[in-house]
């Protein structure tokens, strides 16, 4: 028999955790797993999605917060994002559905550690790191240390993530996420990268980061080496980011695609995220999400 | 078990019920009100979509407990009456309706799609309806009805 | 009235579905229903095994257990192959294992509860006790005979009534029926030879509502049942064999019901046992599956393995097919066992003049699902393979696909056309509907383009599809209608049809409101309801239009006839002087239409003069039977498709098509049931197929793995219409309801094919998956 119970304030909440309870946001994992008998509902729940903690973006002169409360549906049409951080909402606007993209949240996908998730990339190139709260303190945990594997975070289970925080960008930077999708809406990447670019005057990269969704245990963080760096976004370049996030990922086979295409098409995506991102930190803008402007994901 | 008030088309139901319970379970066994459907059991469908303070929200993966305090709008809540919403009246002049089953969820998606953009290119209805599916139309005429009912209600 | 034959008049039906009135089998509330139990299948986890013990004990002692059966309970026992399958007795499903099981999600118990939650945990504790056999699920390992499904002996109990059923037939092994055609003869001039394999992969009919079922006993002991159906009359009868009851005391109502597309005939043996339990219990049961539930045990459609063989001229001229046609009837053969004599060796030639066949059919068991019906079934998947072997065939001789068609369709004035194959095709113009649509479709710019890009080295490359097509409807025997007019002048009609959204509600509506000039808002339609009617086949095949839509024609014809005889009585008149102004629903002597009188005064006069005939005049029962005179709708269809290179992804850029369905009763609604049965046709070239992996598990049970068509798949379908009356019944009907399906596979098929033909791609399976499109790309790269 579960209870279940409104948290009125983040400190309700953080207490409700500590002494055991399992915190919902929009609670669609939970419900879906309890239903289909993958997992019991916890015996105590407790929704986080009213707290005005947990809401809201700001950007001040070099952090930007998100709150973890903050949904997909605002994430991709919120102009701070779209405009500085690009990557998310290219992301946040492929998740799910209307409807799941309204009930989700970046913090709740965040914490579930799915390898596949679509904001999981562009967090990484960002920068980010979760803000994980407890009654007694709070730390701050970069992407790659919070991800341990499919589905398990490092998160202690009395702590709440409350926030995602990342640098303010520099002059001249571009983020892009893209996906392989055999479908628009409703789906998982079958594979996916985010990459961001900043360039200097001269249109030469200073900085590029890529990552990739749905090619290992967890999000993976490319090591570019000097691929990019010193050099311009051209057919050589994007060949060889092309050839390293191949090599880079360790994708499994399951029903939707062999590792051999996940590892050819990862590239593919990687290649063109970085042709994106650099296009935007150029100047150029490309509607949100890429994959609808470009024409890179499934039909219409 | 857990008490609980809930704003349904604008009336209020007190319930008591497992804590565990869905919305869409609650709405069809303890509010009685059946028009919302149940076709899937993974949030893949849409078939259970109703609004909560007007944004789509697929019931069978949302807990009843969670809804309290907000405003459920289900199929029911729609008609004035015998006046049919626009959208209604647009699926049937259209031909939007086959079997039936998918069509309370899909208003009601198209409903907060057009409650948040009055104006949308037949992308934006794709979208906007892409949590919904349906197996008998190809969808063809429920984005013709769902793009003239716009253009009715502007 | 502009509202008859021909118009497209918004469904009268339409308000319940809209305003979340109408329902459905979940919806249903009945006193007979109050209280009702829920039920829980304990079903099998393997592919292949022996079931040594199923332990109960623990289960039946859990909180809220009503009953716990297994299946050496033989608490009801099977009536025999049913549909007339041409199969041996041992072949025949348990309605839970008995001995062994054969796919996984094979019923072995069933839980009776209180509550579905109760049922559920209490399934849990049933122990099962499985010894693994090796899983047959490749179709060559099958036709090897090395390992069995059935073994002599194997048969279950049947009930007494089922017969002689002493040819138990396990002596032939994992083929469960053959059957082949060899016709006509083989022009010597056809030295071209091209043979490939197509699949035409398993897909699940997947209504967006899965089954259900609801059942009672009353107090005199007759059988109510509500059932998510799409045969609630055959129903009746499977039931009135397993319990031994007439039909008279069994009562099946079909609700709304929300889709079915094949997958709702009712032979499931989870459908069969409740009644029993009901009893068992005292109470009445209410069984809803789940998604999941439903797709790794309902039965799905499909999995047909086509080895074809073209024999034509270097010119084109196609003068003979070959066809080795493995079908998987999956565990326990069903419907799909019907399917190859039935629908499938009569629609050899398609649509094209060919003077030789040489046809074979071997259905298989395998460790799958029971393949039933799926929108299409026997037809499509055929056709599907025909058109792809023309296609390779003109691309070997290297001549344009449009040119090999246009030189082999059957001429339109040879129409009706009987074809080697059996078939009589009634009217229509196949050549003029490939013409028109090629037209439309600005075939010739469309191939321009095609040239410009393949030019361009560019990663999107275009490819163009098309595909004739005409396909049996009917499938023989007829339907009964009864209709009658009321006092107040609104009509009831009644049929033995049923709607899953065919629209029948309006349709039946125009049609007797054609002959009775009474307002279609003012017909009311009664369907789904043994009690209403006494027979019924239901919605199986294209049916319904060509078969009930003549009975109430006919039916609405005596009635008006009768009223003209009342009519004449006020009028004073003769009454082959009155005529019924069907425009406003009034008698009148002819050329005197001032003066006049209506249904609401016929229906005072029948009353008030008591019948000189038996029965009352305005009320009609009629039995239409097409007598063998098939409908075969057919068309054209050219699809357009971008290919990414680097990924394989596809993109579907138009898609354009010519269908004739005879006379249209409602063109909005034929619009929609051929966007339907499109969109169904081209998911299975994007993707949808039913996965199981070697072991013999389902791997696509949910709407993520399994993906029906979704609304971002598709451009806007661009439909064009011939309209050609059948001679093959008076009305001119023909058929839609799966007409969709079968041009669509194979024009998006031909397309993608066609898009990386200049790299050397001769063929790529079904579905034609992004990965599976990207790895013909390479092997071409590799060969090259």
């Amino acid at each position: 028999m579960t209870t279940f119970s409104i948290a009125q304030s983040l400190d309700q909440a953080l207490q409700a955790l500590a002494d055991g309870a399992r915190p919902v946001a929009g609670g669609t994992d939970l419900v879906v797993g309890s239903r289909q008998g993958k997992a019991p509902l916890p015996d105590t729940v407790i929704a986080i999605d009213r707290l005005d903690e947990l809401a809201g973006i700001s950007l001040s002169d070099d952090q930007l917060r998100i709150g973890a409360m903050v949904t997909h549906a605002q994430l991709m049409v919120d102009p701070i994002i779209a405009e500085h951080f690009s990557a998310i909402a290219d992301a946040a606007a492929l998740v799910g559905s209307p409807s799941t993209r309204n009930v989700g949240t970046l913090g709740g996908n965040v914490m579930n550690g799915s390898p596949a998730m679509d904001t999981g990339a562009p967090l990484i190139v960002l920068g980010a790191t979760a803000e994980l709260q407890t009654t007694s303190g709070n730390r701050q945990v970069t992407m790659e240390e919070l991800w341990v594997s499919p589905g398990k975070t490092s998160a202690n289970a009395d702590e709440l993530c409350v926030a995602l925080n990342m640098p303010a960008r520099p002059a001249n930077s571009g983020s892009a996420y893209v996906r392989l999708e055999y479908r628009r809406a409703m789906e998982i990447a079958v594979v996916g990268a985010a990459a961001s670019v900043t360039l200097d005057d001269g249109g030469m990269v200073t900085d590029a980061r890529v990552a990739l969704t749905a090619v290992a245990a967890t999000i993976l963080a490319v090591d570019l080496g000097d691929a990019l760096a010193g050099k311009p976004i051209d057919e050589a370049s994007l060949a060889a980011v092309a050839k390293i996030a191949s090599e880079t990922a360790t994708p499994i086979s399951d029903l939707r695609a062999t590792d051999r295409y996940r590892r050819h098409t990862v590239g593919v995506m990687a290649r063109r995220a970085v042709e994106a991102a650099g296009r935007r930190a150029g100047g150029e803008t490309i509607a949100i999400p890429v994959n609808r402007t470009l024409g890179i994901g499934a039909s219409q | 078990m857990h008490h609980m008030n809930l704003d349904v088309n604008g009336m209020s139901y007190p319930i008591t019920a497992d804590a565990s319970r869905n919305l869409l379970s609650v709405l069809r066994n303890e509010v009685g009100l059946t028009g919302t459907k149940e076709g899937c059991d993974d949030c893949e469908c849409g078939a259970c979509m109703v609004l909560l303070d007007g944004q789509p929200v697929n019931s069978c993966s949302y807990l009843a407990a969670q809804a309290e305090g907000r405003a459920v709008t289900t199929i029911e809540g729609l008609a004035d009456g015998d006046d049919l919403h626009p959208l209604q009246a647009k699926m049937l002049e259209l031909g939007g309706v086959q079997c039936g089953f998918c069509t309370p969820g899909m208003i009601m998606s198209a409903k907060a799609l057009l409650d948040r953009n009055p104006e949308p290119s037949e992308e934006e209805i794709r979208i906007g309806l892409s949590g919904n599916l349906c197996r008998c139309t190809g969808y063809a005429k429920i984005l013709a009805a769902v793009g003239e009912a716009a253009v009715e209600i502007r | 009235m502009s509202q008859k034959t021909g118009t497209s008049l918004g469904r009268v039906e339409d308000a319940a579905f809209l305003t979340g009135r109408a329902r459905y089998i979940d919806d249903v509330r009945h006193p007979l229903l109050d209280g009702a139990a829920f039920v829980v299948f304990v079903r099998s986890t393997m592919a292949h095994a022996r079931l040594v013990s199923v332990d109960a004990s623990e289960a039946k002692n859990a909180p809220g257990v009503l009953d716990v059966v297994v299946g050496a309970d033989h608490v009801v026992h099977p009536a025999g192959p049913t549909y007339g399958i041409p199969v041996g007795h041992v072949f025949t499903q348990p309605v839970l294992a008995e001995t062994k099981v054969r796919y996984v999600g094979e019923p072995i118990a069933v839980v009776v509860a209180g509550t579905h939650q109760q049922a559920v945990d209490a399934a849990e504790l049933v122990i099962v006790d499985l010894e693994p056999l090796v899983p047959v699920m490749d179709f060559d390992r099958a036709l090897s005979d090395d390992v069995l499904l059935f073994e002599p002996g194997d048969a279950p109990q049947f009930q007494p009534s089922a017969g002689d059923h002493s040819t138990d037939g396990a002596e032939n092994g994992n083929i469960a029926f053959e059957t082949s055609l060899t016709a006509g003869d083989l022009n010597p001039d056809a030295t071209v030879v091209v043979s490939e394999r197509v699949w035409n992969p398993r897909q699940a009919p997947a209504p967006m509502e899965p089954r259900g079922i609801a059942t009672a006993w009353d107090d005199a002991g007759d059988l109510h049942v509500w059932a998510a159906t799409q045969r609630p009359h055959g129903f009746r009868a499977q039931l009135a064999e397993f319990y031994e009851l007439p039909e008279t005391n069994i009562h099946v109502i079909a609700p709304e019901v929300g889709g079915a597309f094949g997958g709702k005939v009712s032979r499931s043996v989870e459908e069969h046992i409740l009644p029993a339990l009901a009893q068992r219990v005292g109470r009445p049961i209410r069984w809803t599956d789940t998604r999941s539930e439903f797709l790794a045990s309902g039965t799905q459609g499909r999995a047909e393995r086509y080895d074809m063989t073209l024999h034509g001229t270097p010119d084109g001229m196609i003068r003979g097919i070959g066809v080795n046609l493995v079908k998987d009837l999956g565990a326990y053969p069903g419907v799909g066992t019907y399917l190859a004599n039935g629908y499938t060796i009569p629609m050899a030639c398609g649509t094209y003049d060919i003077g030789w066949v040489d046809f074979s059919v071997t259905c298989i068991v395998t460790n799958r699902i029971t393949v039933g019906a799926f929108r299409g079934a026997g037809r499509a998947p055929y056709l599907a393979a025909l058109e792809r072997i023309i296609d390779i065939y003109a691309n070997d001789i290297g001549m344009d696909p449009s040119d090999v068609r246009r030189r082999n369709l059957i001429q339109p004035d040879t129409m009706p056309v009987t074809t080697i194959a059996g078939a009589t095709y009634d009217e229509a113009d196949y050549p003029a509907d490939l013409e028109r649509v090629l037209a439309e479709a600005g075939y010739n710019d469309l191939r321009a383009e095609q040239v410009e890009r393949r030019a361009s080295g560019a990663a999107k490359q275009i490819g163009i599809g098309m595909a004739s097509y005409c396909h049996k409807t009917a499938g023989g025997g007829g339907e009964e209608a009864h209709v009658r007019v009321n006092p107040d002048a609104t009509a009831v009609v009644t049929t033995g049809t049923t709607s899953q959204g065919h629209s029948h509600a309006t349709a039946w509506a125009q049609i007797a409101s054609d002959v009775l000039g009474i307002d279609p808002a003012n017909i009311s339609v009664v369907e789904g309801n043994t009690d209403a009617i006494a027979s019924g086949i239901g919605a199986v095949g294209s049916r319904s239009l060509q078969t009930a839509g003549l009975a109430i024609h006919n039916a609405s014809t005596t009635i008006a006839e009768n009223a003209k005889q009342l009519a004449a009585q006020l009028l004073e008149a003769n009454a082959s002087d009155v005529v019924l102004d069907t425009d406003t629903g009034s008698f009148h002597v002819v050329g005197t239409p001032a003066i006049s009188v209506g249904w609401v005064d016929v229906a005072a006069e029948m009353t008030a003069s008591p019948a000189d005939t038996e029965g009352d005049e305005l009320s009609c029962g009629e039995y239409y039977n097409n007598e063998g005179r098939d409908t075969y709708p057919s068309g054209a269809a050219v699809a357009v498709v971008e290919v990414d290179i680097e990924t394989g992804h596809v993109r579907l850029t138009r898609f354009v098509s010519v269908d004739d369905a005879g006379i249209r009763v409602n063109p909005m609604i034929v619009d929609g049931q051929l966007h339907g049965g499109i969109a169904n046709g081209l998911a299975q070239v994007f993707g949808e197929e039913v996965i199981y992996d070697d072991d013999g598990n389902l791997l696509t049970s949910n709407f993520m793995d399994y993906a029906i068509a979704s609304i971002d798949w598709f451009p806007q379908f661009e439909l064009h219409h011939a309209a050609t009356a059948s001679s093959h019944n008076a009305l001119g009907f023909k058929a839609v309801g799966e007409s969709g399906v079968m041009a669509a596979t194979p024009a998006m098929h031909n397309a993608v094919v066609d898009a990386l033909s200049h790299l050397g791609v001769r063929h790529i399976e079904l579905p034609c998956t992004p990965e599976r499109v990207w790895q013909s790309i390479a092997a071409t790269v590799r060969t090259r």
